[in-house]
């Protein structure tokens, strides 16, 4: 299992942007989302949520509304504004082409190797 | 943005985050009950998942742009929540700061006003002094006055550029204007003098070099002061009459609210020097304006060369003129003494920013758990360093703002004690000036105070500093043990520089004054009027008031003298008959019944009396230092001496005891000293010797009140008002008061310096104290084991407290060392005692180490009432 520590820098936000893009949800709500939908595989430093959703609010990607949970308390849900899926558009695919572009490294055979010394 | 706006959205979104923390928290927990957890395990899992909470804090004001504002708001918050826990060095601490701001103010604005301020002149560093020297003697020229013909000879043969020359002393006379009498000061003043100083009038002109001649016409020149006070502001004085001296005298100028100078004069008439009478004497003062480009060091080269007065190429040795800057005369009789306070002062400002660094070092060190503490809960090195700073600012603030406060409030009577001590007559710093030094002392003392703590801070950061460093206590304190011997060492001069002065002053006070001051009243009116220039108008005027007041019931006898002991005399030059050498003493003109008045001993022959008056055959009365010094080998009684001033030949008929006189003659540099002085009876004065000296002097009524009577001044001051109409009031004083006002200089730095070493004693003392008090409340279990183990609690004592014992020993010997260093300083300002004086060593070394004694063994003493066994289970 993964700790937060170990994500690259910025991809907490794109998860809980991605989470968020599923429905509104509270900040125990992203957790858990993206602690399911990782199938168990990470798992946060949960305080660190908070400075990031609030750093995503103050950017203007996330709106947030106090509401009533479903035990019915008092909870503070966070919604993703349109230049928030606009924004995970475009995190969404530079992730995707780092991804592809670390895999096709990771992946390489010895006789693709073009230039260089060899 | 507003402040409070901010705090407010600040508070809102703060409570906000807490209470989307507790909802997480509370449903992490309830999941993990779910999952089958122990409820408490829970919970604990929970806020361990959660992770740092000062982590968390500090990432969500990052990302809220709260982050240094917020801190600093929390961080002063916390550092009151300090100050309340631990009032005590709350209290030193600010206290500590508020004493170094505020002496440290103080000696500045002194220092600006009277040392090192520019004259309040035009290019002030043109403006010299030019005097006659003896080149062969002297290295450069002394800030003497010279008389009229030297004048003369620098005018027929000297620079090209402005001199004029004023008399040195303002002196008291009666103002009549409007049918109303006042007493005012009065300056004499040459042609060119207010150019000279670079000086514009308000309004009018300045006397010219026509008017400015012996038997030119009498003109005055009034201070912006008196206009407005006693003219009421009115332009049209300008060209009317006022009555000096009883003498008619036009005004014909203003002089601006802006204008200062030495010695403060409401009025200025022209000094009109002359070759004869007081131009016979050294009683003018040359000033002289250097055109821009020209190099002081060649003019001074340039007046070599100008021929002296006939007089003054006759005498011996290399007489010539120089010059020095006029600043360095200004200031050169406050400079040691001054130099000396302020130094003082400097002392203590060192004594007491070392002790603010040792008390913060002492706290940081008593709070490294605490440290520690926040270390672990994510805390960096940065914010302990910015929690540090302001808690050391915030209380620094406090300190800084009582100082001050104190420092504003106290400046004006600093400045006129200052003032009235030392003869200074620049005003002190305004408030603004005084609060921005304020502020950079307070800043040095935060400086000095933080420091310690931040690197502390910064140390443990680097896990250098475990909770279990007790082990290197002694290496730990050096820097407070370094701090302690600078200290203790200052103090020490402190304590002996003050002891000096005060041994000093107490020889000054105990000398034998030579009458009885007890009781004694003294008025004093200025005779210097054209009413009392003719021949039997004084003694008359004598006469006439000691009648009345001898007629009442509350006076028991009175007399008038010319000067009276503690004061400064008259002094001239008598002669024995057919022999040239002039011999000089103090001459006093007194009424009969003055040496029982005063009651002045007689020693032989008899007291001037009733049959001393102008009918009576001339006589004198010498005391005894007079014999002394010129009549030890014959028998004094009978010898005559001649004299000017209308005595003539006059036989001594009496010799009397010695008083106490400041005379600045003789080569004595002593406040008062028993000076040679003979007395000569009023009635046999001449008149042109009473017009020359009342220029100078104002003679005094001495009043003996019957036994047991208060309130002499109510019956006196009327009485003399009905004998002598339209004469005001110079000055009305007690002989005691007289007394002390001889030395209040010496007394003022004397107490001043004391004040200071008892507080810089107070500081180290604490300081000490809480050196010691920390090693045995850390050496505690150790100590603990070693009683539990056998060893004597009485040796543990003396071995904690001797630590702090070394301290003092090596500070009271550093001390020492820097007290004979400093002892030259005080070569000028002590008398009868040597700056060396062994006894005050030796009482300030008692008396620090009666000190350090106290400090050490006091805490150390604690450790004897340790009960090892409850020490033990504490550890």
């Amino acid at each position: 299992m993964l700790g937060s520590r170990e994500l690259l820098p910025g991809t907490l936000d794109m998860l809980i942007l991605k989470a968020l893009s599923l429905g509104p949800a509270h900040g125990y709500g992203v957790l858990l989302r993206i602690e399911a939908t990782s199938r168990g595989l990470l798992s946060l430093e949960q305080g660190s949520l908070y400075p990031a959703l609030a750093r995503l609010e103050r950017k203007g990607v996330v709106t947030s509304e106090w509401g009533r949970s479903d035990n019915n308390r008092r909870a503070k849900f966070y919604r993703l504004s349109v230049a928030g899926e606009a924004r995970l558009a475009t995190e969404l695919e530079r992730w995707r082409e780092m991804v592809r572009a670390v895999f096709n490294v990771i992946e390489a055979e010895p006789g693709e190797v073009q230039g260089g010394e060899a | 943005m507003n402040p409070w706006a901010w705090l407010k959205r600040w508070r809102g979104a703060r409570r906000e985050l807490d209470e989307e923390t507790a909802f997480h928290l509370d449903r992490l927990t309830e999941d993990l009950i779910d999952e089958g957890w122990d409820p408490q395990e829970a919970r604990r899992e929970a806020v361990r998942r959660f992770g740092s909470p000062e982590r968390v804090h500090a990432g969500w004001r990052r990302a809220l742009g709260f982050t240094l504002l917020d801190e600093l708001a929390r961080n002063v918050r916390f550092a009151v929540r300090g100050l309340i826990r631990d009032p005590l060095h709350a209290a030193t601490f600010v206290l500590t700061t508020a004493l170094t701001v505020a002496l440290g103010g103080m000696a500045w604005a002194v220092g600006d006003a009277t040392l090192w301020r520019d004259l309040p002149y035009p290019e002030p560093d043109r403006l010299v002094r030019i005097s006659m020297y003896d080149a062969e003697t002297l290295p450069r020229p002394a800030s003497t006055a010279v008389d009229g013909a030297t004048w003369e000879a620098l005018r027929a043969g000297g620079p090209e550029y402005p001199t004029a020359v004023y008399s040195g002393w303002g002196s008291g006379v009666n103002l009549g204007a409007d049918g109303a009498a006042a007493f005012v000061t009065q300056q004499r003043v040459g042609a060119g003098y207010f150019g000279v100083l670079g000086i514009d009038l308000m309004a009018g002109r300045e006397f010219t070099a026509a008017e400015d001649v012996p038997g030119g016409p009498a003109l005055a020149i009034l201070s912006h002061a008196m206009w407005t006070d006693v003219f009421g502001g009115d332009r049209d004085v300008l060209g009317n009459t006022i009555f000096l001296k009883g003498e008619a005298h036009r005004v014909v100028g203003i002089l601006s609210a802006e204008f200062r100078a030495p010695s403060e004069a409401d009025v200025y008439t022209p000094l009109q020097p002359s070759t004869t009478g007081e131009g016979t004497g050294t009683n003018y003062s040359i000033i002289a304006r250097l055109p821009r480009g020209v190099d002081p060091a060649d003019a001074h080269r340039a007046l070599a060369s100008v021929p002296p007065a006939f007089d003054w190429a006759e005498r011996p040795g290399d007489q010539r003129f120089g010059l020095i800057p006029y600043e360095e005369v200004l200031v050169q009789s406050a400079r040691t003494p001054l130099g000396v306070l302020i130094g003082g002062i400097g002392v203590m400002l060192l004594i007491g920013w070392s002790n603010l660094a040792g008390v913060q070092l002492a706290r940081t060190l008593a709070r490294s758990d605490e440290f520690h503490t926040r270390r672990a809960l994510g805390a960096d090195t940065a914010t302990l360093a910015r929690q540090m700073i302001a808690e050391t600012t915030t209380t620094g603030f406090v300190g800084g703002a009582l100082g001050a406060i104190a420092l504003v409030a106290a400046a004006p009577g600093i400045g006129s004690l200052v003032q009235a001590r030392f003869g200074t007559w620049q005003p002190l710093p305004g408030p603004p000036a005084l609060v921005a030094v304020a502020a950079l002392l307070t800043a040095c003392a935060l400086l000095v105070a933080g420091i310690a703590p931040v690197l502390r801070v910064a140390r443990a950061g680097r896990g250098r500093l475990s909770p279990s460093s007790r082990v290197r206590g002694r290496v730990r304190h050096m820097g407070r043990r370094a701090l302690l011997v600078g200290q203790l060492g200052l103090a020490t001069v402190l304590v002996f520089t003050g002891g000096v002065l005060a041994r000093s002053y107490g020889y000054l006070d105990g000398l034998d004054a030579g009458f009885d001051a007890d009781g004694l009243l003294t008025v004093q009116y200025s005779l210097d009027d054209a009413r009392f220039a003719d021949g039997t108008a004084v003694p008359e005027l004598f006469d006439r008031t000691l009648a009345a007041l001898d007629a009442r019931p509350e006076v028991a006898a009175a007399a008038v003298a010319l000067t009276l002991p503690y004061e400064r005399p008259l002094n001239m030059p008598v002669r024995r008959p057919g022999r040239t050498d002039p011999l000089l003493t103090n001459v006093v003109y007194v009424t009969s019944g003055f040496f029982d008045v005063m009651g002045i001993d007689v020693r032989a022959g008899r007291a001037l009396d009733g049959r001393d008056g102008a009918d009576g055959a001339p006589a004198i009365v010498a005391n005894q230092a007079f014999v002394d010094r010129y009549l030890a080998d014959e028998p004094p009684l009978g010898s005559v001496l001649v004299m000017n001033g209308g005595l003539g030949e006059a036989p001594i008929v009496g010799i009397v005891d010695n008083v106490q006189q400041s005379a600045g003659w003789g080569g004595e540099s002593q406040p008062v000293w028993e000076t040679p002085t003979v007395y000569v009876a009023a009635a046999q004065m001449s008149a042109g010797f009473f017009s020359g000296i009342h220029i100078w002097f104002a003679p005094n009524w001495i009043v003996r009140p019957a036994a047991s009577v208060s309130g002499l001044a109510e019956a006196v001051v009327p009485t003399m008002r009905s004998a002598a109409p339209d004469l005001p009031v110079a000055r009305i004083a007690t002989m005691n008061e007289i007394v002390d006002n001889a030395f209040a200089r010496q007394r003022l730095e004397a107490s001043f310096l004391l004040t200071m070493a008892a507080v810089a004693l107070g500081l180290t003392g604490l300081g000490l104290y809480g050196l010691v008090a920390q090693e045995v409340a850390e050496r505690k279990g150790e100590l603990g084991v070693r009683v539990a183990l056998g060893a004597s609690p009485s040796r543990a004592v003396v071995h904690i407290g001797s630590a702090g014992m070394t301290i003092a020993v090596v500070g009271l010997g550093l001390g020492v060392l820097m007290s004979v260093g400093a002892s030259r300083l005080l070569e000028s300002l002590v008398w009868g005692v040597g700056t060396l004086d062994p006894i005050t060593l030796a009482a300030v070394v008692a008396v620090l180490s009666a000190l350090a004694a106290l400090a050490s063994f006091v805490p150390a003493s604690r450790i004897a009432r340790l009960d090892p066994a409850r020490v033990l289970r504490e550890d």
